[in-house]
């Protein structure tokens, strides 16, 4: 009996009227908002991750990508990269000119480059800023 | 050859830090001299004498001996580095790789075995990065050591490490080539430095090991052999980049090569009269520089 006391004084909240709904109510909530969740989970996935595919020696990116919708061309003559970052190196025997509309496939997550592609195929990496986005 | 005697501002900078540098030096800090060295409350002293510090053994990273973990990248057997300045062969068995990690060091192991060169940071003239800067090879290193800060010098176009002591980490350090450093002494020997905020410019090592802005190290710099060495251990952790945790270790020694012990020479690299590598077909980096001046 003590201990009884004793737990309602610590959890006086268990003793409210809708107690014995709290379980159904909480359930539906959770439900409900499951069911909620998922057109905005789908919204934020990146459609296309799945789907890219990438050249021999190009390297796929550290943390996955991102959709990209916009329209590029080079601001600047530019090489290509093995990966998204300077040092990874260039992709031999590509260079885009200056002015040239780039196929751009998605974004690496978390770097300032974009995956640019050839038929679909990822040929290499490029730094946005070399890039300017198309009229 | 004849010597150029105009005051730029990088030699100006030069000699404003070794200024500093002799200044710290013959006078002492106070904190510095106020505790037993034996003490294991006491400071280490890293910045005495006016001596400098040199990376010993070669320009890669070590074993920590005892270490049970993967270890760092080493050579790829029977691709052993030998003398040539650029031809390190990396061993991408190592576990600690991501496979992205490793699909990137394989294509550029297949790249030098062809003939390429492996260019890094320090290489261009670029920042070495943490834990990279530990590799600079026959450098002189010099240490400040203030009650609140330790300045770590580097010849190197007169690079300056800052680790702020006894304070936790900003809470958005932003990334930069060198991070976020702070520390603490341990033990009366050791000075302990934690770095975060690194950004993932270079690879961290001569055999291109990347990184990404996920890493975080961990330094150990202890004086050992009297007073005569530094072992510095570290242990690296990226999420990004690598499976698990892993140790590696270095040396420095006291006093050691042609320049220690003498001034603070000025270095010159990103704006020296050359670019030896500028019409290479192995895509080197191109050297900093910049159109306008910056003071």
């Amino acid at each position: 009996m003590a201990a009884v006391e004793t737990t309602k004084t610590k959890y006086p909240f268990v003793q409210t009227p809708l107690r014995g709904w709290m379980p159904s109510i909480v359930g539906i909530m959770m439900v409900m908002g499951a069911l909620l969740s998922v057109p905005v989970l789908t919204l934020a996935q990146p459609a296309r991750t799945n789907e890219i595919r990438l050249a021999e020696d190009v390297v796929p990116a550290p943390d996955g990508y991102e959709t990209v919708t916009a329209k590029y061309v080079t601001a600047r003559q530019t090489d290509l990269y093995i990966s998204p970052f300077l040092w990874a190196g260039k992709v031999f025997g590509v260079q885009l000119k200056a002015g040239q509309q780039v196929e751009v496939l998605a974004k690496p997550k978390g770097y300032d480059w974009l995956l640019v592609g050839k038929d679909g195929a990822g040929i290499g990496y490029v730094p946005i800023s070399v890039l300017s986005q198309a009229r | 050859m004849s010597m150029n005697t105009s005051i730029t501002p990088r030699r100006l900078l030069s000699r404003s830090v070794g200024a500093a540098l002799l200044l710290c030096t013959a006078t002492g800090w106070p904190a510095l001299r106020a505790q037993p060295a034996n003490s294991s409350s006491a400071i280490p002293d890293f910045s005495s004498n006016k001596m400098t510090w040199v990376l010993i053994n070669g320009t890669a990273y070590f074993r920590v001996p005892g270490d049970t973990g993967p270890g760092p990248i080493v050579d790829m057997p029977g691709h052993e580095y030998v003398a040539d300045y650029n031809t390190r062969v990396a061993d991408t068995s190592n576990p600690i790789l991501k496979p992205w990690a490793k699909k990137l060091m394989d294509i550029n192991n297949k790249r030098v075995l062809a003939g390429g060169i492996p260019f890094y940071p320090t290489s261009r003239c670029w920042p070495g990065g943490v834990p990279g800067l530990l590799l600079y090879p026959g450098e002189p290193v010099f240490f400040v050591q203030t009650p609140k800060e330790v300045w770590i010098l580097y010849q190197r176009d007169a690079q300056v490490r800052r680790i702020y002591l006894n304070v936790p980490h900003s809470k958005s350090p932003g990334y930069s080539v060198y991070g976020e450093s702070i520390g603490h002494y341990e033990n009366g020997d050791t000075l302990v430095i934690d770095t975060i905020g690194l950004d993932d410019s270079g690879p961290i090592d001569r055999f291109r090991t990347p990184h990404t802005k996920q890493l975080h190290v961990v330094e150990r710099y202890r004086l050992n052999n009297a007073g005569k060495n530094i072992e510095i251990t570290f242990t690296a952790e990226d999420p990004g980049a690598f499976t698990m945790p892993w140790r590696a270790k270095v040396d420095f020694e006291r006093g050691r090569g042609a320049r220690s012990g003498g001034p603070w020479e000025e270095s010159i690299c990103a704006d020296g009269p050359r670019d030896y590598f500028a019409d290479d077909k192995s895509g080197a980096v191109p050297i900093p520089q910049t159109d306008k001046p910056d003071f």
